[in-house]
């Protein structure tokens, strides 16, 4: 990307009245005449705008990532010494599972649905904005509330020490007797609401907006990806919700779901959440395949990704399988031999499409120019971190192995790596590649290598050790450990320090390019980047009012409005 | 406990404090939503489309909302609890509900009201198709009638599950067996009453010309999709959670049915 020189008036966004760092504010300044209170309300709390959303999402999300990661240094501060540094159990138990419903439902989904989400698919689809843009902004501002309800779980009656999957009966009214967990509860029903409000947005915006000309197979990547993600969303959530309903009946209307004395069945419990909860990580990776597409193809200097078709049917089966592998957490159960061997099978057949999309990653790096920007740094650590992690998922896989390795390090060091590795990389690449789509100005490039360098040095060091851990016997959620396993533990922890600091790089660097205001000259993207497309970064308040006429050339026919005609030339 | 403490006197203030407050956030929206659509002229085809599609996706979450408690149902009949250790459904003790009587009669209630508010859904598309000012008003006459036919008999169905919940021999605690049951048919009456609310509003709408010419009617559409859904929903119920049972007072199992 080429910057020009910082200057106090903005450089390239001619269209802008305002010479402060702000984007055109549309129509509020219009309405009353000048900035106001008025009109910031009606900007950012009353907002139709997928862009502002989008920059809401952002700032929430990052500002979330953080108190993850806070949690996350709580929990590797206990383990890294053998013995207790916090006297109380229960706020170890509250620290992970706090680290966990944050890092998924406020880091991870905000800012890979709602923030690239936002800002990109009308850009890329070519569309006024999304759908539905007042629901989109209730999406928004349901995060909050949900993040409120959780934080305040933390404050009252001891906290919810469950971890993130809330079984029954840890979390039922006999071990759990204060209002703590309902906190919980409330907080995910809320964020479920905000999630499938959002989800029902983006699938109908990916399906049902695109002009005439725009074929759902024209679709770029990540406006595929979001689609199948939205409709995942929409199936499993309500299973959620369904279940976190039977969990607060039963403890306070005295149902007996759970209770064996009931003839309930705690195994229920874990049967509805997990058939939401798979679909949920595949909901968490999809948008990173979406973003590591685009910014592949960008960074090999190529019009087209390597067998995109491929690659959209690859997302889809991902996207179907998800919901039929549940059982795979569930192999220490109890559950039938049968049952077993079935999911350990459909879970095998997972690893082929993601397969197809390594592959075809590769070969869209393959024979190209590829650019010396950080983003690719990020691209090519979740490409091989990513598949690491994917080859652990499929040791766990396998039911037998599962049984020594359920509950262990093991798992958690899978799931790090392909989230804190694969999910976090990818939104890192992202957020790298369009930053200055979104703002206008661009990060320090040799400070942006440097911390990747660090975080990625960070993450390894505190995930891989726990393979070793696990498979050596330590289990997860433990507050202590045996001291033959202090090593690893003592190695992991560092691990995280370094990842914090990079961290602090990362702010370091975004506040820095905020204030050096390096404004984006010439983009340097090729073409068939359509969210490039525009005269001045950041990109205006408002896109065009409708979807573009567009027209196509397909053999001996063309397409006009969709429409699909034998082309015939005229005058001969 | 917030509820056993001190401050226990503020929970009903509080509680209907926040309920008004989402009672009027819920009613400015869709206030919001019949102005710009019927006064401002601002939903295209295009727009109404994508607002038909989006209500179908947000009753396909619903579906799965009851698909997780059908999955309870089945995991405490079927499962390995009712076939390994007790082996009967109803649970010993559980006396389930004749299905021929007041069921039924609820099934017939739903799938009639159903019939009537696809028949005033015609009624409006002819009404705010014609021209004519006189036909135009019979047509709006006749949606009005078939609507409040199909609202009343939702009303009955209701008022007569009420009669139902209250005569029935066991509670929501009475086992795995009460909690499903009372859970399922007490969301799906909720449901129920979500939507009658729903077809009580068009029902004014249409009788204040919102619907009238050439105005597409995607409130009306809406409110009968959901509840066609809430119909389905109760043949489900019926099928599996009072047939089923009931044939099993003997104690014989599913695929003896």
């Amino acid at each position: 990307m080429i910057y020009g020189v910082g200057v106090k008036n903005k450089l390239v966004n001619l269209n802008s009245k305002i010479s402060s760092f702000s984007v055109d504010a549309g129509t509020s300044y219009l309405r009353t005449g000048g900035p106001s209170f008025k009109s910031w309300v009606h900007r950012w709390l009353f907002s139709t705008n997928h862009k502002d959303i989008g920059t809401l999402y952002f700032i929430f999300s990052i500002w979330a990532g953080l108190m993850g990661t806070a949690f996350s240094v709580i929990i590797r501060m206990e383990l890294a010494m053998p013995g207790k540094m916090l006297d109380d159990g229960q706020l170890y138990n509250l620290v992970v599972t706090a680290h966990g419903l944050v890092m998924i439902f406020f880091l991870v989904m905000p800012m890979m649905i709602g923030g690239f989400g936002n800002w990109l698919i009308p850009l890329m689809l070519k569309m006024p904005d999304m759908a539905f843009p007042r629901m989109n902004n209730l999406s928004f501002w349901l995060l909050p509330v949900s993040m409120l309800l959780l934080l305040g779980s933390a404050y009252v009656d001891g906290g919810a020490g469950t971890g993130w999957t809330v079984y029954p009966p840890l979390s039922s009214i006999g071990f759990h007797s204060g209002c703590a967990v309902d906190y919980v509860i409330f907080s995910l029903h809320v964020g479920g609401v905000s999630s499938i409000l959002a989800s029902i947005n983006f699938v109908i915006t990916t399906s049902l907006m695109r002009t005439g000309v725009m074929l759902i197979l024209r679709s770029s990547m990540l406006a595929w990806c979001l689609g199948v993600t939205g409709f995942l969303l929409i199936v499993a959530m309500p299973v959620l919700a369904g279940g976190l309903t039977m969990l607060l009946s039963d403890r306070h209307f005295n149902t007996t779901f759970f209770d064996p004395m009931g003839l309930g069945d705690p195994i229920l419990f874990i049967h509805l959440f997990w058939f939401f909860g798979h679909p949920e990580v595949y909901i968490l990776i999809l948008p990173a395949f979406g973003i590591i597409s685009h910014v592949v193809k960008a960074g090999s200097s190529k019009l087209e990704l390597f067998g995109k078709v491929p690659m959209l049917h690859a997302v889809t089966s991902i996207g179907f399988l998800g919901f039929i592998v549940w059982g795979h957490h569930m192999f220490t159960v109890g559950m039938n031999v049968d049952s077993r061997a079935y999911f350990s099978t459909v879970t095998f057949i997972i690893a082929i499409p993601t397969g197809v999309k390594v592959f075809s990653w590769i070969a869209t790096l393959a024979g190209g120019y590829i650019k010396n920007w950080p983003m690719m740094y990020w691209a090519g650590g979740f490409l091989f971190l990513f598949t690491l992690g994917g080859l652990t998922g499929i040791i766990l896989a396998s039911a037998s192995l599962d049984v020594v390795l359920h509950d262990t390090y093991y798992v958690v060091a899978h799931f790090h790596y392909v989230l804190s590795m694969g999910a976090v990389f990818a939104m890192f690449a992202g957020f790298h590649f369009w930053y200055p789509l979104l703002t206008g100005v661009g990060m320090n490039p040799l400070w942006s290598k440097s911390q990747f360098f660090s975080m990625f040095l960070g993450v390894n060091s505190t995930f891989f050790p726990q393979h070793f851990l696990g498979m050596s016997g330590m289990p997860r959620r433990v507050q202590d450990y045996p001291d033959t396993m202090h090593g690893f533990n003592m190695f992991s922890s560092w691990g995280s320090t370094l990842s914090l600091v990079s961290l602090f790089l990362f702010l370091f660097i975004l506040w820095e390019s905020m204030l050096s205001k390096r404004c984006l000259i010439f983009p340097m993207v090729r073409c068939s980047e359509s969210e490039w497309g525009a005269r001045g970064f950041p990109r205006k308040f408002h896109n065009e009012s409708q979807n573009p006429y567009g027209m196509s050339f397909e053999g001996k026919n063309f397409r006009r409005w969709g429409v699909l005609k034998p082309y015939k030339a005229k005058g001969h | 406990m917030f509820f056993h403490s001190e401050m226990s006197d503020m929970v009903p203030l509080l509680m209907g404090l926040s309920f008004l407050t989402l009672l009027h956030g819920v009613v400015r929206w869709w206030m919001d939503m019949v102005f710009e659509s019927t006064f401002k002229g601002q939903y295209t085809s295009f727009v109404i489309l994508n607002i038909r599609w989006g209500f179908k996706l947000f009753v396909l979450s619903e579906v799965f909302f009851f698909f997780s408690f059908f999955w309870a149902w089945f995991y405490a009949g079927i499962g390995e609890i009712s076939v390994k250790l007790m082996g009967k459904w109803p649970p010993v003790g559980v006396k389930a509900i004749y299905p021929w009587r007041i069921p039924f009669l609820n099934l017939l209630l739903l799938v009639t009201s159903g019939a009537f508010s696809q028949s005033s859904k015609w009624a409006v598309k002819c009404h705010s198709k014609e021209l004519d000012v006189k036909m135009g008003r019979y047509y709006q006459l006749a949606a009005l009638g078939l609507l409040l036919v199909s609202i009343i008999l939702g009303t009955l169905f209701l008022y007569v599950q009420s009669q139902e919940y209250y005569w029935c021999s066991y509670s929501i605690s009475d086992g795995v067996f009460g909690c499903s049951f009372y859970m399922l048919t007490g969301f799906h009456g909720m449901h129920v009453m979500a939507g009658l609310i729903f077809l009580v509003v068009c029902w004014f709408r249409i009788l204040l010309f919102h619907f009238s010419y050439r105005h597409t009617c995607v409130g009306l559409l809406n409110a009968v999709y959901y509840w066609h859904f809430v119909d389905i929903i109760w043949i489900f119920l019926y099928f599996l959670v009072y047939l089923w049972p009931h044939k099993l007072l003997t104690g014989t199992w599913l695929w003896t049915f």
